[in-house]
């Protein structure tokens, strides 16, 4: 039995979303909302379906001379006299929308709730909506005056919530009045891909940090033994090769430092796999997230600078209020896609200190993104380029040309490839499934070289 | 103007009912809606129509199975289109193709009853799935079950009575009385209506200042 009831519940609440969307389902790209209804007060459908049937009926009798037919219109005109809202129909309607929470990472719910305000009597309240992009309406309920609408965020950016009609009916069902309520935008933080892993580059700068580094300092990691020298500390003393070579030798420690970080984002342009359907941008801001978090939960200073039609970036910083920063600075990138190419020499020196680790994200697929990497490799930072797959095209198995094709296409991407490993850029890929760990472990053999000057 | 909500018993008469388990609204609709074409197809005078005949009867019931079921969409234009539109409200297009079936024909009496009963029935059955709280508080409620054969009984016996100088003295008579069962209905739903708005207003408050909702 109680299977039965949360069944049915289930099935009223799916049968209320559709109506509220009118049968539409989700999409990535939905259509934009109906115009602006009127303000005023018509006819509803009901009304409409009794009046024209009375109508009709009454006109065939005139027509035709059959008295009979007012019998037809008997039905109607006394379901229309029932329904007759007398002086109870609400003069004044006004709504007010509210969202509790309006920053959520993806797949988290979403809930607004639009208070309706009127007088008089109301018998129903039909509530519609045209949802934003990047968010799926899963439940709506009527309680009262109050229209409460659940969503789920579907993917990263700054979205709008959608457009809310709700049609008041009055006390008969005669009449229905619409009033538009606008639910305003929400913030949905990109899920960053799983990753721990901090590679560093061969020159960390002169602050403490996390990262062993090459040259002795006060660190905890074990870098060797040297002769003992006036001043140095007693309890540092390597007794084992002291014993051995018959003179004072003294434990020497690496130093630790902290590394930046710079994340390139190439928003040049958004490809969708053909394989599997997935957004390379998505895929991008999904992998800058999970790089950022990993380094600064290393304590490290991480920056951004987002590149496609408008040129975003962040000087780094630290602390996990940080990433909350980094993803916005990027959550509007979507609106960016362009053709203008920005010039990397106008980032402000701060925005791209000197020696810091450049992980570029593209999906390599703009020549305009090569130019930036050329520039950046030239200045002599570190750089890395985790590349987005797009997928390989489609090709007929018996369509021969496209074969050729097909082939032409991965020995192009494999002589990018191999332009940019030649420029001491390391190039590790990944597709926006499983951890990016994977792909950056190889990075951990040795520290990332830049351009030596 | 009201912002707040009222009771939680009355909390929920604004929202469109759920489909209870075990009921089917949408089949006793599409029942009720082949019944009533079957009805006005004349069924009497089938047999003398000879093939033809059938032939209309099967492309009515086909046009009623597709027609007749209760739309329950929300009220928007998706297109402009002319079928399109058709198809949204082909419900009052069903019913009123109906009447104008029944008006080309001569049936009997009994017939004549059926049709007007069936129709009513249609539309409130259609009421109770696409109207929503409204049109299941109108199917609940008794006065609409009984004020409708009521009025259709009062308007057939107009109708059929005998009166001097020909049909027309008859279709006078048969509109009088059905505005007069229609203004009966109005006026009993008025009166109930102002003394419930009485009744659920507290004493010492106007109307306009302190509004309750149903």
């Amino acid at each position: 039995m109680i299977a039965h009831g949360g069944e049915a519940t289930d099935s009223a609440s799916a049968a209320a979303v559709r109506r509220a969307l009118d049968g539409r389902e989700y999409s990535a790209d939905p259509a934009a909302p109906p115009t602006a209804p009127t303000r005023r007060w018509r006819l509803s459908e009901r009304a409409l379906r009794l009046s024209s049937v009375a109508l009709t009926a009454a006109a065939l009798a005139l027509i035709t001379g059959r008295a009979w037919l007012l019998a037809l219109a008997a039905g109607p005109a006394v379901l229309l006299a029932l329904g007759a809202p007398g002086s109870t129909r609400p003069t004044r309607l006004g709504a007010q929308a509210a969202v509790p929470v309006r920053r959520c990472f993806e797949g988290e719910p979403i809930t607004a709730r639009v208070e309706l305000a009127f007088d008089g009597l109301a018998g129903w309240i039909d509530p519609g909506l045209a949802p934003g992009p990047g968010v799926e309406l899963t439940g709506v309920e009527v309680s009262g005056p109050s229209v409460t609408f659940s969503f789920a965020a579907r993917r990263w950016g700054r979205w709008t919530l959608g457009t809310a009609d709700i049609d008041l009916h009055d006390l008969g069902g005669l009449a229905r009045r619409t009033v538009r309520v606008e639910l305003g935008e929400v913030d949905v933080y990109p899920l960053p891909a799983e990753s721990g892993l901090s590679p560093v580059p061969a020159r960390l700068p002169q602050r403490l940090g996390e990262h062993t580094a090459r040259h002795p300092g006060e660190g905890f990691e074990f870098a060797g033994v040297h002769p003992y020298a006036w001043g140095e500390r007693q309890r540092r003393i390597h007794w084992p090769s002291t014993t051995r070579r018959g003179a004072i030798q003294i434990t020497s420690f690496a130093a630790e430092r902290a590394t930046d970080a710079v994340v390139l984002l190439d928003a040049f342009g958004d490809l969708r796999d053909p394989g599997t359907g997935r957004s390379t941008l998505d895929d991008s801001v999904r992998a800058a997230a999970g790089i950022a978090r990993a380094y600064l939960r290393s304590h490290d200073r991480v920056g951004i600078v987002s590149v496609g039609g408008r040129l975003r970036w962040l000087q780094p910083g630290t602390s996990g209020g940080h990433l909350y920063r980094i993803i916005e600075t990027v959550l509007e990138v979507r609106r960016d896609l362009g053709y203008h190419t920005p010039v990397i020499d106008h980032v402000p020196a701060p925005a791209l200190p000197h020696g810091a680790l450049v992980y570029a994200i593209t999906p390599l697929a703009d020549d305009r993104i090569l130019d930036l990497l050329r520039d950046l490799a030239e200045r002599g930072n570190p750089m890395v380029v985790v590349e987005i797959p797009t997928g390989e095209p489609r090709a007929e198995p018996e369509d021969e040309a496209a074969g050729y094709a097909l082939r032409l296409w991965r020995l192009d991407r494999q002589a990018l490839h191999f332009s940019l490993v030649e420029r001491g850029i390391p190039v590790v890929s990944w597709d926006g499934t499983g951890e990016l760990d994977l792909a950056l472990a190889p990075l951990l053999r040795s520290p990332v070289r830049g351009r030596q000057r | 103007m009201n912002a707040a909500g009222s009771g939680r018993e009355d909390d929920h008469e604004y929202a469109a009912p759920g489909r209870r388990r075990g009921a089917s609204p949408h089949r006793a609709v599409l029942l009720l809606g082949v019944a009533l074409v079957s009805a006005v197809a004349d069924p009497t005078r089938l047999a003398g129509r000879g093939p033809a005949g059938w032939l209309c009867f099967a492309a009515a019931v086909v046009a009623a199975i597709w027609a007749a079921p209760a739309v329950a969409r929300r009220p928007i234009v998706a297109s402009a289109r002319l079928g399109s539109r058709l198809v949204r409200h082909r419900n009052s297009a069903f019913a009123v193709g109906c009447t104008i079936v029944a008006g080309f024909s001569d049936p009997p009496v009994w017939l004549t009853a059926l049709d007007a009963v069936l129709l009513s029935a249609y539309l409130l059955a259609v009421d109770a799935v696409a109207a929503g709280p409204v049109g299941v508080r109108q199917l609940r409620d008794r006065t609409a079950a009984l004020a409708a054969p009521a009025a259709i009984a009062v308007v057939l016996l107009a109708a059929r009575s005998p009166v001097h100088s020909g049909a027309v003295w008859g279709r006078i008579v048969a509109a009088l009385a059905l505005a007069a069962a229609a203004a009966a209905a109005g006026a009993a739903l008025w009166i109930r209506q102002a003394a419930a708005a009485a009744a659920s207003q507290p004493e010492g408050e106007s109307r306009s200042g302190s509004a309750r909702h149903r």
